[in-house]
């Protein structure tokens, strides 16, 4: 289903993440992380990886994901929101198409979310 | 006395009656016709007159007095006719005596007073403080040594008058006193206050008022319209026309009004909420205004305020306390066997975030503070270890040695140590040190060049033969917190004597 896209998971809960991660490759992506801040999400970035696709929680250990879903949405990649809180009225103004979830969130919604991404947005498109 | 008003005048022929039929020839004064012709006269235009007047005659001053006199006699009337003033008035002799003999003499002319004091005997043995406004005049008699023959009296009692107005004084103290004190009740009191008319002028304020809105003199309040001064916004910040305030509906229309969420302005600009109930103010049916109490409720606002971050806070931690339980569910059930492995697992991962989470919960006694407090990791280290901590089977043997220097961790930083150091213990227990009563676990650490450095070292525990083929999903947590959360390095060492784990991560994620 998600073909070996390479998915992006900023997450700051361990149990949250790695769950996450066991889905994807379930589902046949290749997960890039899991990373827990804004500075090891951004440094994962500068390494150029081809992604497919993302998920981030908004609230992590160091600060909010702001910054990481500019640079994702700068590139034209496309973002899933996860977070227990509302989404900041800023993260909806710099990614007006991303899609957001409350936590928790059911595996099955996130990843059909994610394979219809990748559908569209991936290389293959 | 009511002898004091011209329609009451008496019948002068009472003691015109008196007078002619007394014999006269029996008193000091002899028979009526060989009496001084100036003495005459006098009896003759003091029984003409309303006002109370007598004439004392002669060097014993004998007494005649009109009608309107009588009452001021009280039981002395009509015995006192035609007898000497020291026998009619023996209790008033030290006072008046004196002057009355100067007036005989010629040595003084007419004395006149006002509400003169007397202590009298007028009815049976009673004593009474009276008072008159008396005039004593010379009677010019010129048979008479001095030329003056006797003393015409004009005495007007004003004991009554003198008494009324005195009780008039004390009431009005009275009601001078009361109104200070009731003054002084609103002035002490916390709640502020202050009136209006129909037309919304304010007609009185207490100190609480002139202090909250920053008004230094009452004067500035006092006949002035005040809507437009502290009460011209609404909180949206528009403007509140004077014709939709509440205060002055209730003053022009009568009723009642509460409200709480408004805003008052100081003269300075500043604003604070209040809350204000304001009544009608009624007097005999009538509608005379309204009267306005409030309270600064800023307080409140903000404890309102802090209950709502809280309740934010727990919920968020709540939604996402069933995010990490999910986790928890799908990623145990990745690796379980059966139900009771299972639930074992789920259990023991439940019990490491709870213990955690108790860690660092803030202080709910301190309520102005609803982020989570820092723990030591010494602490956390003693919690999560604590089911294996007197496993022993002599119970003497110490399984757990823990020692490093005091370092504080915050809470999401305590929440994943939790679930490595879970890991570490539970693998500890089901293949390691802790599956056999003798082994045992060191824990060391220290700060070392801004990392965090910890070292499990396990001991006594069945001899290992190589690193286990598979990855566990132990290690895979502890992998990803340490390296993907922490940013740091983990390794295990599967030494023959026991698993050694090092691990080492910047100590600033330690706060986080």
């Amino acid at each position: 289903m998600l073909n070996h896209s390479a998915i992006l998971v900023v997450e700051d809960e361990p149990y949250i993440a790695l769950e996450l991660q066991a889905a994807i490759e379930e589902a046949g992506g290749e997960v890039v992380g899991p990373v827990g801040s804004v500075s090891a999400a951004l440094a994962l970035l500068q390494d150029c990886v081809e992604i497919a696709a993302a998920v981030l929680d908004v609230q992590l250990s160091d600060r909010e994901v702001t910054p990481v879903a500019q640079a994702l949405t700068a590139l034209g990649v496309p973002v899933v929101f996860q977070s227990a809180k509302n989404l900041p009225s800023d993260l909806k103004r710099h990614c007006p198409d991303a899609v957001f979830y409350k936590k928790p969130v059911a595996a099955e919604a996130l990843l059909e979310t994610l394979v219809e991404m990748t559908q569209r947005h991936g290389p293959s498109a | 006395m009511t002898q004091h008003s011209f329609p009451d005048i008496p019948p002068t022929e009472k003691m015109a009656a008196l007078i002619g039929a007394k014999d006269w020839s029996k008193t000091v004064l002899g028979a009526a016709d060989t009496w001084s012709p100036s003495l005459t006269m006098l009896v003759n235009i003091i029984m003409a007159s309303g006002f109370p007047m007598a004439v004392r005659w002669g060097p014993e001053f004998v007494m005649i007095y009109n009608d309107g006199y009588r009452p001021i006699l009280g039981d002395k009337h009509p015995w006192a006719l035609g007898l000497p003033f020291a026998e009619v008035w023996p209790e008033v002799q030290p006072t008046l005596r004196p002057l009355h003999e100067a007036i005989l003499a010629g040595e003084r002319g007419a004395f006149f007073a006002e509400d003169l004091l007397l202590r009298i005997q007028r009815h049976g043995a009673e004593w009474e403080d009276a008072r008159f406004t008396i005039s004593y005049s010379p009677i010019p008699d010129a048979p008479a040594a001095t030329g003056v023959g006797g003393v015409l009296i004009t005495a007007v009692e004003t004991t009554n008058r003198v008494r009324t107005e005195e009780a008039l004084r004390a009431s009005e103290t009275a009601l001078r006193e009361r109104e200070a004190d009731l003054r002084l009740v609103l002035d002490s009191a916390t709640d502020a206050f202050y009136c209006v008319d129909t037309a919304g002028t304010t007609t009185m304020c207490n100190v609480a008022f002139l202090r909250m809105v920053g008004i230094e003199h009452e004067e500035q309040a006092i006949g002035k319209s005040l809507h437009g001064v502290v009460h011209h916004t609404h909180p949206d910040g528009s403007h509140y026309p004077a014709e939709e305030c509440p205060i002055y509906r209730v003053a022009r229309e009568g009723g009642f009004a509460h409200v709480d969420n408004e805003f008052f302005f100081r003269l300075d600009g500043s604003s604070f909420p209040v809350e204000y109930w304001v009544s009608a103010i009624m007097r005999q049916g009538e509608l005379q205004g309204a009267v306005c109490t409030f309270i600064d409720i800023t307080e409140r606002r903000r404890a309102q305020e802090q209950q709502k971050l809280l309740l934010g806070e727990l919920s968020h931690r709540v939604k996402n306390l069933f995010a990490v339980t999910d986790g928890v569910i799908s990623l145990s059930a990745r690796s379980a066997q059966t139900p009771v492995e299972l639930t074992k697992k789920i259990k023991g991962r439940l019990r490491a975030l709870a213990l955690a989470h108790e860690l660092i919960l803030p202080d709910l006694n301190r309520a102005d503070d609803a982020k989570p407090r820092p723990a030591s990791l010494d602490e956390l280290l003693r919690k999560i270890l604590s089911p294996y901590a007197d496993a022993s089977d002599t119970g003497e043997q110490c399984r757990l040695a823990l020692s490093g220097p005091e370092v504080w961790v915050g809470a999401r930083a305590m929440t994943n140590l939790a679930l490595i150091l879970h890991e570490f213990a539970t693998n500890a227990a089901k293949y390691g040190a802790l599956s056999v009563p003798q082994g045992g676990v060191e824990i060391t650490w220290l700060e070392r060049d801004n990392l965090l450095v910890l070292k499990w070292q396990e001991r006594g525990g069945p001899t290992l033969a190589a690193s286990p083929a598979t990855e566990g999903f132990g290690t895979v947590l502890s992998s990803h917190v340490v390296r993907g959360q922490f940013g740091g390095n983990l390794s295990y060492h599967w030494n023959p004597d026991g698993l050694m784990v090092d691990l080492s991560f910047p100590v600033e994620r330690l706060r986080d």
